[in-house]
């Protein structure tokens, strides 16, 4: 199951963002830089945390796949545990972004994917972000 | 009664794997036993083949929500001791009030603090550990340390209704010291708490499975599940000769003796209720008194 997620992302969409093309324009000097998680030096969630970055392309396209066939349950599901588990992976970020996209999607009715687009679009920055930074030194 | 320590069971229920393996990572090192479950379903199977001491409870869950599932946790007799504590993501105070006003301990807001998490399991765990402590203890005989007539009246009517649905054979042997107050105007009452604890000891060294109360005074009950009448009245006499072989320091020449009356649950008649296999035990023990004591009398079957 992992390998056809890395070979579906090398030969399309993950290539081009490992080339710098996928990502938005930053609207902070930080935006683009890869993201390293708060627990950097605890051993015992190294395992855990290789786990969970090696796992975020798959959920960057599950979370687009139910957003654009508009499954809105099984979208606020993926998101809201990526709401509950993001801090306690050391990554506030994705809990705070998970949580704004959770309340739009659930806030809004018909129209929730127009609503919610910019905050997905912020999601799946910071989770290709969080992916970018699974190489640097003490990460994984 | 053993002291060996029992490392606690807590079952996480939680839909997500991203936080069941944080849990096992967070958790690793604690004086637990961690299991988990990925559904509510699941977990409510879990629950009744684990009995942990602790559940810790998604709230948002595909099927049955986490609430739906405490309700049913706290129907069943056999979980609804159990500690539960809601982990979820869900910061609404309602939902903690609801949480809490449906008996669960605990609310755990998601992402949670590893310290926090560690710390309020831990309370958990001892405030469980002590509650069954009470409640084992206000079931146990103060003198032998068997279970007491609370315990046993409540065990008989399980392992009767047990017996029946499962068409299980079950056993009940009731034991009277013979001439028990001889002995204490003789001996003295200190003796006769002697004489006491040591048959409870030859009773508590029987069968694992076998369940032994003191019944009240002299009096024991004995339960052997899934037991016939043949294999109990075996066991009841070789506790009664064990009974008539102790030795007493100080009294060599003494011999105390025990009677017991046995029946099965196919001995019973049309009355299939425990009180009456309770009454049909004593009347085969009221039989082996009149019969000379230190004998064993078992009730017959009813097909016999």
């Amino acid at each position: 199951m992992k390998q056809e997620v890395v070979l579906q992302i090398r030969n399309g969409r993950w290539e081009r963002l490992e080339l710098g093309m996928n990502f938005k324009e930053p609207e902070d000097q930080n935006k683009g830089k890869p993201i390293l998680s708060d627990f950097l030096d605890d051993e015992s969630m190294a395992k855990i945390i290789q786990d969970f970055l090696n796992e975020i392309p798959h959920r960057i396209e599950t979370i687009e796949s139910h957003f654009d066939s508009g499954n809105k349950e099984q979208l606020c599901r993926i998101v809201h545990q990526l709401k509950g588990a993001g801090s306690g992976y050391g990554f506030k970020i994705i809990t705070t972004n998970a949580q704004a996209l959770e309340k739009k999607i659930r806030l809004a009715e018909d129209a929730w994917q127009k609503t919610a687009i910019k905050a997905r679009e912020n999601l799946v920055a910071i989770l290709y972000r969080v992916y970018a930074g699974r190489n640097i030194s003490g990460q994984a | 009664m053993t002291q060996n320590k029992i490392i606690p069971k807590v079952l996480a229920i939680d839909d997500s794997e991203l936080i069941h393996r944080l849990l096992e990572a967070r958790l690793q090192g604690e004086d637990l036993e961690l299991h988990s479950a990925t559904s509510s379903e699941e977990g409510l199977k879990k629950a009744r083949a684990l009995k942990p001491e602790l559940i810790l409870l998604d709230i948002t869950m595909e099927g049955m929500n986490g609430f739906e599932l405490l309700d049913k946790l706290k129907e069943d007799i056999e979980t609804q001791n159990i500690a539960v504590i809601f982990i979820s993501g869900t910061d609404e105070p309602m939902d903690k009030v609801r949480g809490l006003d449906m008996g669960a301990i605990d609310f755990i807001t998601k992402p949670f603090d590893a310290f926090e998490l560690k710390a309020r399991v831990r309370s958990a765990l001892r405030n469980q550990y002590l509650m069954r402590m009470l409640e084992q203890r206000a079931q146990l005989d103060g003198l032998t340390g068997l279970w007491n007539r609370t315990y046993f009246d409540n065990r008989l009517t399980q392992e009767f209704s047990e017996a029946k649905r499962h068409r299980r054979s079950l056993t009940l042997a009731l034991c009277d010291i013979d001439r028990f107050k001889r002995l204490n105007d003789q001996f003295g009452h200190p003796f006769g708490d002697r004489v006491l604890k040591h048959v409870s000891q030859i009773f508590s060294g029987g069968r694992t499975s076998d369940v032994v109360c003191r019944y009240g005074g002299e009096e024991f009950g004995l339960i052997f599940p899934s037991t016939n009448i043949e294999r109990g009245c075996e066991v009841a006499e070789r506790l009664r000769v064990a009974i008539e072989a102790a030795k007493w320091s100080g009294n060599p020449d003494l011999v105390v003796t025990a009677s017991f009356g046995v029946c099965d649950i196919e001995c019973l008649e049309d009355d299939v209720t425990p009180e009456a296999m309770l009454k049909l035990a004593d009347k085969m023990l009221y039989k082996a008194k009149q019969s000379g004591r230190n004998c064993v009398k078992c009730a017959k079957k009813k097909k016999d």
